[in-house]
């Protein structure tokens, strides 16, 4: 069953600059899945419209296969968020977020959220606001949490921690989704993170989706080509990028391993890290889908 | 809702309930003392059964008083507080701080979250102004049955006027904070739309809120009644020709030269004037609201006040359900 489902997706502020523009895919429930971008990628922008924090200048956005509906609070219920920078009221308490949470949605498992705070050393009668950086992440993660959503999105969690928080952070989170059918979308631009955690991954650049699909067969359905420079005009199909160096060049390319190779090529797999970053680097005017 | 409602709020009421108390402190020590005056001076006496000898008693009374009760016309500025302190920040704050994505992805409706709020916030803010209003306008009591309760300095300070303005300065808070998403901006916002608002409202506006009764008095006429209480609100006088054309003040200027001489002294005996008057066919006119008034009066300015402020609520509830970024 699809989680997520986005058609044509596309955003304008104002009258400038389209932030997302022609997004379409389909995200499976259950799973983890990454958005990947570089900064002002679009990243932020596609997963407020995503739960419906904004609301699209063009295309529409499926929630579990239903149109979504943030004027509903079951559309509310069914999503937790946790926005970039994990907002949280300063002066409350974490005992008052704790309240906060309880008194603001129908559904809240207070119970295993005081849980989670205690196991973390987190003192409820602290205010928010003299919380360190990674406390006030993990309080405003374990109320998200506390909502019991399908969908848990997170807006660069972890980006403004520091590697140790950072990684008490994402443990929290594996230890939360383990077990559940919960699906997770959260965007980084650290793509060594998310291939630890994701098994799914979307690829923004310059608002557009350049590349959607599981980990696993993006990984398989690409591989590097190594061989002598080609012919300038020799196209070559499903090429994503092209390094030349002095005696060899490495063509990244869309095909699966089934495909036989020219004799003069060595084929050799592609790790994710280099697809993802081939794919951000791409220049604009080639379109990386086929 | 109503939990966060009151979490986020209660340091607001629990300032404006301490500013109350510390408004009332002194007005109510004042105003018994006052309220005694007024017994024991006889000016309640001449009230109820107006005499001639009554003039200097009421006098004395209200000068003893018009000081602190023309310093009352700064209530007409509470409103401003709720305004900039309560209004603007309510949302401009959840903006500026980010915390509308932490609210906005709760099971409550935005719609619902800002209805909730902008009512229960908005109606105890106006509570709060009928309390002061009801302060200040006991504490004017005896003034207002001497003087009348239509002038600035009462009517600014009446419960609904003061509620309903109070509104007015809410409502412009929250769509500047809606708009604006910064607090500091949205608060200057708010006082300058406030001030704009108001000071010409309550100069030219009100004096029109209905149409003044009028009255023309022959210069000479010696049916002085005596003292009574001058409830009337003049709101224009000046002098009409035996036309009925009003005499611009040039004109007026002119009559004064030639009887008293250029630079001449204006005291003494009005006798002179009164005679060229009357030989000129020139009367006093007047154009006043009765004290009957007042509910035709409070009646428009809380539909006035209250269209504004719902116009501008809904302006704002639109703003952050369509708009949002």
């Amino acid at each position: 069953m699809t989680a997520l489902r986005v058609e044509g997706l596309g955003k304008r502020y104002g009258r400038g600059t389209w932030a997302l523009r022609e997004c379409t895919f389909d995200l499976p429930q259950g799973r983890i899945i990454g958005l990947v971008g570089a900064n002002g990628a679009g990243k932020t922008t596609l997963l407020h419209l995503a739960i419906g924090l904004l609301s699209p200048t063009e295309g529409s956005v499926f929630l579990f296969g239903r149109p979504l509906r943030m004027d509903r609070p079951a559309g509310l219920a069914e999503v937790g968020f946790v926005a970039q920078d994990h907002p949280l009221y300063r002066g409350f308490t974490v005992a008052d977020l704790l309240h906060f949470g309880r008194s603001m949605n129908r559904r809240f498992d207070e119970t295993t959220a005081r849980k989670r705070l205690a196991e973390l050393g987190i003192p409820l009668d602290r205010r928010a606001g003299r919380l360190s950086g990674g406390q006030q992440a993990q309080v405003a993660l374990t109320l998200a949490l506390a909502k019991q959503p399908r969908l848990l999105v997170l807006d660069e969690p972890a980006a403004s921690l520091d590697p140790l928080a950072r990684r008490e952070f994402m443990s929290t989170l594996m230890g939360a989704v383990a077990d559940s059918e919960l699906t997770v979308l959260l965007s980084s631009h650290a793509i060594g993170e998310l291939e630890r955690v994701c098994d799914h991954l979307v690829l923004l650049r310059k608002g557009r989706m350049c590349l959607a699909g599981d980990t696993d067969e993006l990984v398989a359905g690409h591989r590097v080509l190594s061989g002598p420079r080609p012919d300038a005009n020799a196209a070559m199909q499903g090429l994503v990028a092209a390094t030349h160096g002095p005696r060899q060049s490495h063509l990244l390319v869309r095909q699966p391993v089934t495909v036989p190779v020219h004799p003069h090529w060595e084929a050799n797999p592609v790790s994710l890290e280099e697809l993802v970053l081939a794919y951000l680097a791409q220049p604009e005017t080639k379109e990386g889908r086929d | 809702m109503l939990w966060l409602i009151w979490r986020q709020h209660r340091a607001e009421l629990l300032t404006a309930v301490v500013l109350l108390f510390l408004f009332a402190v002194p007005i109510i020590v004042s105003g018994l003392a006052m309220h005694a005056e007024y017994e024991t001076s006889g000016a309640a006496a001449c009230v109820a059964n107006p005499q001639d000898s009554c003039g200097p008693i009421a006098d004395r009374f209200v000068s003893n008083h018009i000081e602190w009760a023309n310093r009352l016309v700064f209530a007409a500025m509470l409103p401003l507080l709720a305004g900039v302190f309560i209004g603007a920040p309510l949302l401009a704050r959840e903006f500026e701080s980010g915390t509308w994505r932490l609210a906005f992805t709760q099971s409550v409706t935005r719609t619902r979250w800002l209805v909730s709020k902008l009512t229960i916030v908005g109606a105890g803010t106006a509570g709060i102004a009928v309390a002061f209003g009801l302060l200040f306008t006991w504490w004017r009591g005896p003034l207002n049955e001497i003087d009348g309760r239509l002038r600035t300095a009462a009517f600014v300070a009446t419960p609904v006027s003061l509620a309903v303005v109070t509104v007015f300065a809410f409502a412009a808070g929250v769509l500047a904070g809606a708009l604006l998403r910064r607090t500091i901006p949205a608060m200057a916002v708010a006082l300058a739309v406030f001030l704009v608002v108001r000071i010409p409202l309550e100069e030219s506006a009100r004096p029109h809120y209905v149409k003044p009764l009028s009255r023309v008095n022959d210069a000479l006429a010696h049916n002085d009644p005596g003292w009574r209480p001058t409830t009337d609100w003049v709101v224009e006088n000046g002098w009409v020709d035996s036309a009925g054309k009003m005499l611009s003040a040039d004109a007026q200027n002119a009559v004064m030269r030639e009887i008293y001489g250029e630079g001449g002294s204006m005291y003494g005996s009005d006798l002179g004037l009164a005679r060229y008057m009357a030989e000129h066919g020139i009367r006093r006119y007047t154009e006043y609201h009765p004290d009957s008034a007042f509910g035709a009066m409070l009646a428009i300015e809380s539909a006035l006040y209250l269209g504004l402020a719902a116009v501008l609520l809904a302006v704002a509830v639109w703003v952050v359900r369509r708009r949002l970024h």
